[in-house]
Parts: structure tokens; sequence; C-alpha cells
């Protein structure tokens, strides 16, 4: 009577675990194909998004502005006289659940778009398979753009969400006249946070400034107390933080408990985050297409439909509106093609214009990502965000993409 | 000299929270044979017993006494209810708590969300030790933790339940033929191990965030400092953690964070390699 593992048992073991996990994915793989998606009149769309895992803090709001849109639409006759109904899906941030949740979308539930992610690595991994699969990707969340090959140039592919030309371009001669000139670079690894590094870098130069230190953490990282020690001990104006999600958050409350000097600057506060923890967030400079605060008759209305649904405390960001405006810009599309067939429609889809809670919005037909204006702001400790300044709406440029 | 104290300090945090999480699953595995794959869950559940308790009102202090009971009581429950019935039979016992650790996420989850939690940290603050600054939280944490640490070696060495629990592993049928009620003790022995890593939890939680998925984090350096650490004893298991934990936080700065940690783990499988019985030699009692 040992508790001895011989090996022959657990190479058996290991075995077993094996082809219980190999049948187990294939039987999920049969599972028959979802009702609907078949009737001509209908427009069915597909959400997808980090219900849980890494980005699951950006979840509701993204999801919700979405919601919001298909909700209004539906009642005001749908679009262009079809009614809209969605299947949503959760990826977990992960690319293999991506891939798996694109491809049941696509192929199982039929959708004719799907409309969603956060992290860059759900959308590489989205656009593996539904350009393939012809079902359109609208991605609502700012990114990197064209920057380290990534995938962002496809006629099944448009994206809501800022480029780095709208996002960084207007921050860093602010943070110049305001801040200082030396950065410190702490991101997560992987494309967003290295692809927007480099176009830092160049704004970086042109504004004679410096970059003091460069560091990339995996996800799930816990601690971060190495590198603020460094970031102090570098003499950094700025401390620039293209951490994701769940780490972002980890590394907000520990700048905040070692009481970092460095200013706190990310392409990733807003509202939704300084709602999430206002103590640790608040200070921090922030830069989106969209912030609450935004003081326009246009906004107070969709905040006060929003608010309705949601609730008064509910946080909205620039991702929530981009998905807002992207079930508006299909529907627009959907119906001036008077059409449900991919092709059709989606060859309408830069010739609509959206009246958005921040003004008009369009598809670039280069491109086809939308032309946004830019707010900068810093957090106040009520977790409200105030705003600094503003920058008219420019084009999206994505270099190397032409369509 | 503040680089290094700084460094020192932060491992220091990052050993002793992790120590403890080992601590738990040494007690489990050595003393049970039992491999707990959800060890990491107890963890978990720690850290949202101090959300609870933070975002009631309730004084933080209060989840150092909450988080050991819940996990005493889920740890107990688990070993008398489902793991006992495996007692000879190891391969089945890690299945068991690989998919009890898959249905605990998603019962932390069903009830507290996917969305990141926070727990208001008690004592805030940083002070200035030989010039690097360091949260004052981390200080107390670090102490609590060390505490709890010898406080168990202690109890485990010296207490008649701790001499009792260690000749059940040494033969189980020879202890219960002196008596023993090997079945009673092996439950507490359990919760032993599942309180140590419910109050890791509760120290970690104002830190960090507290998500479902946050024990895989700190069960797998703690499992390997199990191994490495040869046989769950708990002086081996405290070399495993420094040399997980500690020698990670030091590399990380050199060689960036990513490889670090992949480079500690390839290391680990070197070092159980060469040394099968783990880093610490066992010495040989000699009975004659």
């Amino acid at each position: 009577m040992t508790h001895q593992i011989q090996r022959r048992d657990f190479l058996r073991l290991a075995g077993g675990v094996g082809a219980a996990a190999v049948i187990g994915s294939s039987l999920a793989a049969c599972a028959p194909p979802a009702q609907g998606g078949g009737d001509k009149d209908a427009l069915k769309l597909g959400f997808l998004t980090s219900f849980t895992g890494l980005e699951a803090v950006l979840a509701a709001a993204q999801f919700q502005g979405f919601e919001l849109a298909v909700n209004q639409l539906n009642e005001s006759g749908g679009a262009g006289g079809r009614t809209i109904s969605f299947v949503k899906e959760d990826d977990a941030a992960d690319s293999k659940q991506t891939i798996d949740k694109a491809n049941k979308l696509a192929l199982s539930d039929k959708v004719n778009a799907v409309v969603g992610l956060v992290a860059s690595l759900e959308r590489e991994a989205a656009l593996t398979v539904l350009p393939k699969a012809k079902t359109p990707l609208f991605y609502t969340t700012y990114y990197e753009g064209s920057y380290l090959d990534a995938h962002a140039c496809d006629p099944y592919y448009v994206a809501t969400g800022q480029v780095p030309n709208q996002q960084i371009d207007p921050l860093v001669p602010w943070l110049s006249d305001n801040v200082g000139t030396k950065y410190f670079v702490v991101g997560s690894d992987y494309i967003w946070p290295r692809g927007t590094s480099i176009r830092l870098k160049e704004l970086v130069d042109e504004a004679g400034g410096s970059i003091a230190g460069e560091q990339y953490f995996p996800f799930g990282t816990t601690d971060f107390s190495q590198v603020l020690r460094e970031i102090d001990s570098s003499g950094a104006d700025i401390a620039w933080i293209t951490l994701a999600g769940t780490d972002f958050l980890t590394f907000l409350t520990q700048a905040h408990q070692f009481g970092l000097k460095a200013k706190l600057v990310s392409l990733g506060m807003d509202d939704v985050f300084a709602h999430a923890n206002p103590d640790a967030a608040a200070g921090v400079i922030a830069s989106q297409a969209y912030f609450k605060s935004i003081d326009t008759p246009a906004n107070t209305a969709f905040l006060d439909a929003y608010s309705a649904a949601y609730g008064a405390d509910a946080p909205i960001n620039a991702i929530g509106v981009a998905a807002y405006n992207a079930v508006n810009l299909i529907a627009l599309a959907v119906e001036k093609a008077d059409s449900t067939d991919t092709d059709t429609w989606m060859a309408e889809i830069s010739s609509v214009e959206f009246d958005s809670p921040l003004g008009k919005v369009a598809v670039s037909a280069t491109n086809q990502n939308t032309t946004s204006a830019n707010f900068i702001g810093e957090v106040q400790p009520d977790g409200t965000i105030s705003i600094l300044e503003e920058s008219d709406a420019v084009e999206p440029d994505l270099p190397g993409c032409s369509l | 000299m503040d680089v290094i104290v700084s460094l020192l300090l932060n491992a220091a945090f990052l050993v002793s929270v992790v120590a403890l999480v080992a601590l738990g699953l040494g007690v489990i595995y050595g003393l049970l044979g039992v491999i707990n794959m959800a060890h990491g869950e107890f963890v978990a559940l720690g850290a949202y017993a101090a959300f609870l308790v933070t975002s009631s009102g309730v004084p933080y202090w209060l989840a150092l006494i909450l988080a050991p009971l819940l996990g005493m009581g889920a740890g107990m429950a688990l070993q008398g209810a489902i793991l006992s019935r495996l007692v000879s039979r190891p391969l089945d016992a890690i299945l068991v708590t690989l998919g009890l650790s898959l249905v605990f996420q998603q019962i932390l989850q069903a009830v507290f969300g996917a969305v990141p939690r926070t727990v208001a940290n008690p004592t805030p603050g940083a002070i200035d030790i030989l010039g690097a600054t360091f949260p004052i939280f981390r200080l107390v944490a670090i102490l609590i933790a060390v505490a709890v640490i010898v406080a168990t070696i202690l109890f485990l060495a010296r207490s008649e339940f701790g001499i009792v629990v260690r000749a059940i592993l040494q033969n189980r049928e020879a202890a219960s033929v002196n008596g023993v009620n090997a079945a009673r003790y092996s439950v507490w022995a359990f919760g032993l191990g599942a309180a140590l890593a419910a109050i890791a939890g509760a120290l970690i939680a104002p830190s960090t965030n507290v998500i479902p998925l946050m024990g895989a984090t700190y069960l797998a350096p703690a499992f390997v400092a199990v191994i490495l650490g040869g046989a769950g004893r708990p002086s081996g298991v405290l070399v495993g953690v420094a040399f997980m934990a500690g020698l990670e936080v030091l590399l990380a700065p050199y060689i960036g964070a990513t490889v670090a940690r992949a480079g500690v783990l390839v290391l680990a499988i070197i070092a159980i390699r060469l040394r099968p019985d783990g880093l610490v030699r066992e010495k040989k009692d000699r009975f004659a």
C-alpha cells in the first residue's frame, strides 16, 4: 500500500486525459447549428468579447453600448425595417477561444457581422477565421493600427476605435508642454503595447525627449514593485502605461501604494477603469475619443438613454461608444443596400454617415477605420475625468493599408 | 544600496506569501500524499473573504480570521467527503482535485462575477527603509506571514497532532493499529493546509486584484517549490519557494519579466532532474 506513482500508471493517466480532451472537443464541434440566421428579413449580429479573463473589466460597458444601439434601432423599426437580433459569446481574451467562438458565430450561428473584441490578440485571432468565412468584423477598441504588421487591413474588417495617429499624436506634444519629455514605458507583452511604443518613440524623438526605460510584462503579472522602483530612480517625468485589463488595475493599485512620483499616463485609462478604482486612478492622464464628461447635447441625450437602461452609475467609455457606433453604421449600410447579403451591404459601409454621441462618424474607404477626434483628460479623486484638451477629428492613418 | 534593499524587500514579500501557499500544499502532499490541484482556489477563497469583509465596512483585520476559517472548512469538507475515499489512489485524487478546482473557479465567478474586485489597503502609505520606499502594508504582511509560517512549523514538529500525522504518513496501517484514527487526522491536516492558503490569499488581496482565476498564479510556483523541496518537508518547501519566487524577482530586472518567468521554470526542471529527491537532502534517521 504505497503512495508512489508508477511511471506506467502516469503514462496511462496522461494518455487517458489526452484522449478524453480530443473526444470532448470534437463532440463539442459537432454541436447542431443554431436556429435562425436563414431569415432574409432579419439582421443577426454576433457580439464577442472578454466577458471573463484579462479584459473582463471592459466587457460590460462594451456590451451595453452594443445592446443599447440594437434596442434603440429595433424600437424605431430596425435596420431599414429589419429586426436586429444578436448572439453573444465569451472569448476570455484568449486566442484559441476567440477563434473557436468566432467560428461558431460565423459558421454555426451564421451571423451577418461580428462586433466587439478588446485586446489586439483577440482581433488577430478572429481575423484568421472571419474573413475566410466572409463574415465582417467590427472591432471597437483603440489599437496599434498597422504597426508591427498587425492584421488590420482587410475588406472584411472595420475598426471604429482609434489608431495611434488619432490617440497618441495629440498626446505627446501636450505632455511636452504640460508634464515633461522623459518617459518610462511599462506595457503588457503583446502587440498593442509594443506597436504603440513605436509611434511613441517617433513622437518623443521629434519632441527632443527620451525614453529612460521600456519593460514588458506577461499577462497575469501580480507584482510590479521592481519596475515601480526603477521608474522612480530613472527620474522619468512620465510613466507611460500600456498594461492591459486586470494587470493595469494591479499596477495602478501598487503605484498608489508605493507612492510613484512620475506622472501616470495611459492610453488605456477611461471612465471604466476610473470607476473601478477611483483612489488608484486619481491623477492619471488619459487620451480617448470619448469621456463621459463631454458636454454636448448629443452626449447628454446618449447618456440619458444609457443611464435609463443601465443605471446612472454605469460607466461608459470610448470602446462602448465605438460599439454603439458600429451597430449603427452596420444598420445604415444594410438599410442603404436594402440587403443583408454581406458583399452588398459591406460595399456601402464607407458611404454612410452616423450622428454619434460625438458628432458625425464615417468609415474611411482607404483603410475602413473611422475618423476620430481626441480628448485629453485627468482622472479626479471622485472617479470622473476632467477634460484638459480637445483636438479636431482626423482621418485614420494606417501606413501600408490601401483597400 | 537602495536598489538591493528594494530588491530584497520585494522578494521577501513575494517569498513569504508563496511560502504560505507552498507550506499549505506541502502539508497536504507531505502528510497525506495528495497533490491538491485545487489549492489555488483556497487562496482565491481567502482573497474573496477579504473582499467580503472590507466591502461590508468591517475592518480588514477580521479577514485574517475569516479567511482561514473558511479555508479550513472548505478543506476539511473536501478531504472528508471526497478525498478520503481515494486514499490509495493518488492519480485519481489529482484528477478529482483538478476537476474541483474548475468547479470552484466557476462558483467564485458565479457568485462574485468575472470583473476584478478591489480590497482597500488597511495601512496606506509607504515608509523609507535604508533609502528604499516600501508600502507599510507589505511590511505588515511579511511579518504576519512569517509569524504564521513559524507557528505552523513548530506546531507540526512539536505538537502531538504533528507527531501523529507524521506517523500516519510513515505507515498508515501501523498508525491505525496503534489506535490512531487516520481518517480524522487527515481531515484536520487538509484543513490546516487549506487555511494557510486562505491566509495567503487574504494577505495578497490589498496589493492586487481579486479575480476568480487568481489561484493559478500561486499554485504553479508553490507546486514546483514543493517538488523542489522534496517530499513535502517544511524546510525543503521554504528552500523551494526561495528558489522559485526569489530567483524570478532577482532575475526579472535583468532579463525581462517574461523570460525570467520561463527561465526559472526551466531551471526548476533541471534542478529536479539533477536532484529528484529534492534540493534539501533528507536526514536519514537511525532507528537502531
